[in-house]
């Protein structure tokens, strides 16, 4: 409901009807020949021939309709007499006083370009926008809610910061000086191009709702990539230097986080985003030239065009919203409500419970947040370079101890991915795969549970001992990441599984292609977890659901395609080698909590109705025999199985807790001793619950205190050009570790070692040598270790922890005490402990998979790394257990893999086509 | 039903996990000693520290550097000043040869410890220091212990005892310095986790500390890092050096004596236990098996004066029940003070010479600096301690040296003298294990060094 308007000026406005569809032209026509106020003359401007000829045969108030291929063509043929454009789209229907009132208003209000209200075309009591503000990025933004009816609640002229395309009355000369609206734009961007450059000018540009037009919503939007290219050119177009220097870059961060985003939201932008900035790249000259003549005569600068513009981003308001509407349609009815009604409903057990949990694993994590992973067992930082540690996993470069051409575990490749989502930000990615893998452990948890009938609240708690209870904390208390990451999966795996299997094949088919996908993240993250769902799900099909067989049969020819993901790792790895590496398994879990567990799993196995009680029976079974497999060390196994145990443990505690607690809510009211079991079950699940606590005020997630990267802190100018050697138990080494007599060492580069140097290859003759060395050490035959030593690039030795080496240093006449740091620690005095060094003494760096330094025409550069003839440049040869190749370019590389790089690109693709087959057959469920 | 065989197999698989025996443990891992006392000359790279010596404008300091095959022999005299950075000079051995070095050419700064690295082997390397009234020195250290065994120390009048740590390594060693004498033990509460800078040495006045002791013993316990210790003894008129050893059930000294020297062997016993200890003495013309024995208590040196067993010049083996150390220290007979001098220092008697035994014969001894004294007379001492005629063959470390042979006749010492300034030392081979030492006397002192076994 608009005011009408009031008086009639005496201006001249000739329409311009921006032809879309030839077919709406007799109603435009007949709409503008409704209008109140006589417009002097109407013209069809674009849409090419077909429009020409349509017009041919159309007259308006007795005269022929013209035709304009452009607004810019029309401008120039019409003369000074006439005052005004009306510019409308000939999908618009405006009302009668629609043009009277732009004149009236726009006039009383000496804008230069006046805007009317749009108004569904078939639903005409709700808005589609009065106006328009922007971003800095140029996306324009209504402020409307969805469905927002027209209640005259933003009926007064107002200055905005565009307005839209399908009506607006503009004056003929400020169009003549501003060139007209940009045709290789998307229209909506063309509008707010058209806007703004009237407005660096100084013209006013308004909204007049007294001007209503019907129009169809959706209309009037270009493709998204032309959208976003026509937003960007008009950014390039309009601001100042200064401002661009911001803008531009985070035009394209959000343009990109959009893109990583858009998928888990159903949509991809990655295509839209990249050619947006491949046309305004190829456009570029095009765009500069309309630059100068935009910016040519300005009046105002940037502020001005800022004045309507709304603070932050449109795009990633949208986006979380996007996000909190697809949460909130995660989470049960009752969960939902608490979302939607917050406000009102806050002190609902669920949120207060989810607020609790969040608070948990905000501050279980806090230091990882601030200050990255820590360097303890395998937990390591990611290396700098996502690109490069990828290209190293795809058939590359091992760099753990002294190099191997053997594959990266998959875990290194899955986190550079991640990495380079996040703009090849280690330390982002780090913090977010361990903030993703609590909550997704906790989030999967509760969903498996549900499933099984346990309710949020208890399946949140459940989740929460999966990711911080005693089996878990004993696994990241060992430094074992990678494993903690897994476990985060693990229940998504089982829920994938025991979801009913629908009967249409595709969604069969997404399903189990989802089921693999998800089960190839987790081995991944943890390869030993890899048989894992299909085991426990197995127990589930005996003691739980016998008709949950589909499930178990499933997991089979999904674990298979899973073992697809592992490549190229799975197919160089020494099975027999990996399950007995390490220290023999025997996990000896805390008397209490472990008792707790069994007793819970008992009590809710007795008193609990039979559901809940079968779930626990489940979590009792993984609990025991899970605490069996992590305690086979006498048999052979080693790290990993007690590893695989200590998992499998902690998800069957996460059950029995979860049971736990529901078995309280479902007794209460009941009398008897089954209401009592059902308490003292609670009870112990709530002791074990509650020892989640502890890893809130280490912040770490569990994982151990970071001891050696102060202790390498001295090392961190040496831009790496040497390594150190590690001497110390296994325990307080990072990663893999190999064996003297006993005595336990390990090379890592310096600073620090990072997570692609956690896995070491098998011996090759670099190790060999290496091995020789300390011996001649340890056994006298030289008193300079240093000097020995240099040929690995060895130029520390810190001493981590109790170990016979340590005397042995203490006992070299060229091995300098470094005095004030925290172990002990040793400098070889040797000149040439460097990686890289050329024969006239040059020190290259490396640049991991690269060496780089000053190039020696004719000139031969030493690498300390395993000698294989795939580094170069040519020619190569092998110095005893190095290699030696041409200094001449000033870059020593290594070749890749070709089987291991097929290998690598086949996972890939796999992941992608087991991705695309379960969102297809989602959208087909 | 399910609930029964949902608790039943997990009851099954508690009891199982309960029931696996559990790994053994790791054992403590201990790398064997870098070498354990005595060392020998093997065919390999070596570092031989050599705690004595000195070198200024009065007395010469000679290393003698003996290998049997073409070596690089680096020598490092690290400086009394921290920080400073230590001479270092380089000296090819074109092996079988010894190559006789004058400290003085490198760096003159009065108390010179050093060490001598050889690149190959077998090499090993000793210290003589001359002067007008000295005459002083012994093998060096080819092996680190961590316990270090030191007798025949005296404080009693007349004399001066030095205790010299030598730290050769970067690291600064912590050591406990533990004492015993005729009187029993002897605390030294001072030298209690004393610490030695890194490549440096410190100087311990021990008749400052303990002063009118007859006999005293040390033992030196390393806490950290590493040292070699020697003691110094000085009677005013000569000087002798000998460094620490380890501890063994027998003790073989070719030399015990010279002519104006009176011998003794000084038993120390570390242990907890009352030692026994049986001497057999050796003369040229054959043994004399237990010529007297002696009970060693725990913490109570004991001095053996040879004269007082046998009258000759003798060789000594000492068989013992338990493991103890012990030295051969002799020293010149006080001579006639004139009448009317009453100002003569009595304890200007004469020269001093002492030196360690060896803890088993062998084949093979390198005897580094053996005939490289100018202006005194060098004695090589070979000692047959089996039943059994021995074919010795010695060979002066010379190009232009032609061996000599001789048999050793069953349970007897051979004196073989050499010349002065002839080599810079001697190899001598055995078809049976003997013991070698050599020794030297002149105008200005006298002085016994052992040999250094050859090993394979």
């Amino acid at each position: 409901m608009s005011s009408p308007a009031e008086a009639s000026p005496p201006l001249s406005v000739v329409v311009a009807i921006m032809v879309s569809d030839t077919a709406e032209l007799p109603g435009i026509l007949e709409a503008v020949g409704r209008q109140v106020y006589e417009p002097r003359r109407v013209v069809a401007v674009g849409g090419a021939d077909a429009s020409r000829a349509a017009v041919a045969d159309l007259s308006f108030a007795g005269s022929p309709v013209g035709w304009m291929p452009s607004l810019e063509a029309l401008i120039k043929s019409v003369d000074v007499s006439a005052s005004h454009v009306w510019v409308i789209h000939d999908v618009a229907r405006p009302k009668p006083d629609a043009l009277q009132a732009l004149v009236e208003e726009g006039g009383r209000a000496d804008a230069g370009i006046a805007g009317s209200k749009l108004l569904r075309l078939h639903e005409p009591g709700q808005l589609i926008s009065v106006g328009i503000a922007t971003d800095v990025f140029e996306v324009p933004f209504v402020g409307l809610d969805v469905d927002e009816m027209d209640q005259g609640q933003y009926d007064v002229v107002r200055d905005v910061a565009a307005v839209g395309g399908a009506s607006l009355l503009i004056r003929r000369d400020l169009m003549t000086g501003i060139g007209g609206a940009d045709r290789s734009m998307g229209r909506q961007a063309a509008a707010v191009d058209l806007c703004q450059r009237a407005r660096l000018r100084g013209a006013r540009v308004v909204v007049v709702p007294s001007s209503e037009v019907l129009y169809p919503e959706g209309s009037g939007i270009d493709a998204p990539w032309k959208e976003e290219a026509g937003r960007i050119r008009a950014a390039l177009k309009v601001y100042g230097p200064l401002t661009l220097a911001w803008v531009i870059p985070l035009l394209l961060l959000l343009g990109l986080l959009e893109a990583v985003v858009a998928p888990f939201l159903g949509r991809w932008a990655l295509f839209s985003w990249a050619r947006a900035w491949g046309w305004n790249l190829l456009y570029l000259p095009g765009t500069l030239r309309e630059r100068r003549a935009a910016r040519r005569g300005r009046v105002v600068g940037d502020e001005e065009l800022f004045r309507y513009q709304i603070r932050g981003s449109v795009r990633l308001r949208e986006l979380a919203d996007m996000i909190g509407e697809r949460v909130r349609r995660r989470f049960p009815e009752d969960a939902r409500l608490g979302f939607a009604e917050l406000g009102r409903d806050f002190q609902q057990p669920v949120v207060i419970v989810g607020l609790v949990v969040a608070a948990i694993v905000a501050l279980g994590t806090r230091v990882i947040w601030s200050t990255g992973l820590p360097t303890a067992g395998y937990t390591m930082a990611l290396p700098d370079s996502g690109a490069a540690t990828l290209r190293a996993y795809a058939g590359g470069w091992n760099p753990a101890g002294l190099g191997s051409p053997e594959p990266l575990r998959p875990i290194v490749g899955l986190a550079s991915l991640v990495q380079l989502t996040v703009l090849d930000h280690p330390g982002l990615a780090a913090s977010l795969l361990t903030v993703l893998g609590l909550a997704f452990g906790i989030w999967g948890t509760a969903r498996l549970l549900r499933g099984w009938g346990i309710s949020t609240i208890a399946g949140v708690v459940g989740g929460l001992v999966l990711v911080a209870g005693p089996a878990t904390r004993a696994i990241s208390g060992k430094g074992e990441w990678s494993t903690l990451l897994a476990i985060g999966v693990l229940p998504w795996a089982l829920r994938a599984a025991v979801r009913p299997w629908l009967a249409p094949w595709p969604a069969r088919a997404g399903r189990l292609a989802s089921l693999a996908a998800i089960i190839g993240i987790m081995a991944a993250a943890s390869p030993v977890l890899l048989l894992v769902p299909l085991a426990l799900l197995a127990v589930w099909v005996l003691v739980g659901d016998l008709r949950a067989w589909p499930a178990a049969a499933a997991a089979v020819p999904a674990t298979v395609l899973a073992a697809g993901l592992l490549f190229p790792w799975i197919g160089a790895v020494d099975v027999g080698a990996l399950l007995e590496a390490g220290p023999p398994a025997y996990w000896e879990p805390g008397v209490v909590l472990f008792a707790a567990t069994l007793l819970a799993g008992i009590a809710v196995l007795a008193a609990a109705p039979r559901p809940v009680a079968l779930v626990s029976a489940w979590g009792l079974i993984a609990v025991a025999g899970g605490g069996l497999v992590a305690r086979l060390g006498e048999f052979g196994p080693g790290r990993e199985i007690e590893t695989l145990g200590q998992a499998i443990a902690a998800i069957g505690t996460a059950a029995v807790v979860g049971a736990g607690f529901e078995a309280v809510v479902r007794t209460t009211g009941r009398g008897g001793w089954r209401r009592g079991a059902a308490w003292f079950g609670g009870l112990a699940a709530a002791l074990v619950a509650l020892s989640t606590l502890l890893i809130v005020a280490p912040g770490r997630a569990g994982l151990p205190a970071d001891e050696l990267t102060p202790a390498l802190g001295f090392a961190v100018d040496e831009s790496g050009v040497s390594r150190v050697l590690l001497v110390g138990p296994a325990d307080t080494l990072p990663g893999d570790v190999r064996q003297l007599d006993g005595a336990t060492y390990r090379v890592t580069s310096t600073p620090a070692p990072v997570l692609s140097e956690a896995w070491m290859g098998r011996p090759l003759l670099g190790d060999e040598a290496l091995d020789s060395a300390l011996r001649r050490i340890i056994e006298g035959e030289t008193t300079r270790a240093g000097e020995a030593l240099a040929e690995f690039g060895i130029r520390w030795v810190v001493v981590t922890g109790d170990s016979p080496f340590e005397e042995v240093f203490a006992g070299q006449l060229d091995m300098l005490p470094l005095g004030g740091l925290r172990r002990p620690t040793f400098v070889s005095e040797a000149p040439n402990a460097y990686r890289a060094i050329t024969a006239t003494g040059m020190v290259w760096v490396p640049e991991l998979p690269v060496y780089v330094g000053p190039a020696e025409t004719g000139g031969r550069v030493r690498i300390a790394e395993n000698a294989n003839g795939r580094w170069g440049p040519a020619p190569w040869e092998q110095d005893d257990w190095a290699n030696v190749v041409s200094a001449g370019a000033g870059e020593a590389s290594v070749g890749a893999w070709t089987d291991h790089a097929r290998q690598a690109a086949g996972s890939g693709t796999l992941l992608l086509v087991l991705l695309t087959v379960a969102w297809w057959g989602r959208r087909r469920r | 039903m399910r609930r029964v065989l949902g608790l039943a197999l997990a009851v099954v698989l508690v009891a199982v996990a309960v029931l696996l025996p559990e790994p053994a443990p790791p054992t403590e891992i201990v790398f064997p000693p870098i070498t354990a006392p005595p060392a020998e000359a093997a065919p390999r790279d070596s570092v031989w520290f050599c705690g004595y010596g000195q070198s200024d404008g009065e007395l010469t300091e000679l290393l003698s550097l003996a290998s049997l095959e073409p070596v690089t022999a680096t020598l490092t005299l690290p400086s009394p000043f921290a920080g400073e950075e230590p001479d270092v000079a380089e000296r090819g051995v074109d092996g079988p040869a010894a190559v006789v070095v004058d400290v003085g050419g490198i760096v003159r700064r009065g108390q010179s410890p050093s060490f001598v690295e050889f690149d190959g082997g077998p090499a090993t390397a000793s210290v003589v220091v001359t002067g007008p009234d000295r005459l002083s020195g012994d093998l060096c250290v080819g092996s680190s212990s961590k316990v270090w065994h030191l007798a025949g120390g005296t404080t009693r009048e007349g004399t001066t005892l030095t205790l010299r740590l030598f730290n050769p390594f970067p690291e600064a060693a912590k050591v406990t310095v533990s004492g015993e004498s005729d009187f029993g033990a002897v605390p030294l509460p001072e030298f209690t986790s004393y610490d030695v800078p890194g490549r440096s040495w410190r100087n311990l006045d021990l008749e400052t500390v303990v002063p009118l002791l007859d006999d005293l013993a040390v033992t030196i316990t390393t806490e950290a890092g590493a040292v070699f210790p020697s003691f110094i003894v000085s009677n005013g008129a000569d000087e002798a050096s000998w460094p620490g050893t380890a501890l063994s059930t027998t003790w073989e000294f070719p030399v015990t004596a010279l002519e104006g020297l009176e011998g003794a062997i000084v038993i120390a016993n570390p242990g907890d236990l009352p030692v026994d200890v049986a001497v057999d003495a050796f003369t040229a013309s054959g043994a004399l098996p237990d010529v007297t024995a002696v009970r060693v208590e725990p913490g109570t040196p004991v001095r053996l004066r040879v004269a007082e067993f046998v009258s000759e010049i003798v060789g000594v083996r000492l068989r013992a029940t338990g493991p103890v150390t012990a030295v051969v220290v002799a020293e010149g007979l006080a001579p006639a003070l004139p009448e009317d001098d009453t100002d003569a220092d009595p304890a200007t008697a004469g020269p001093l010479a002492g030196t360690g035994g060896a803890a088993a014969p062998a084949l093979r001894w390198l005897l580094a600096g053996a005939g490289s004294v100018p202006g005194v007379g060098t004695d090589l001492w070979l000692l047959n301690t089996s039943a059994e005629e021995i074919t010795v063959t010695v060979r002066a470390l010379d190009v232009a040296a032609v061996p000599d042979k001789l048999t050793l006749p069953p349970g007897s010492v051979r004196r073989y003298p050499v010349g002065s300034a002839v080599a810079g030392g001697y190899l001598v081979d055995a078809v049976q294990p003997i013991t070698a030492a050599w020794s030297a006397s002149g105008p200005q002192g006298a002085m016994f060094a052992a040999g250094v076994a050859v090993g394979e």
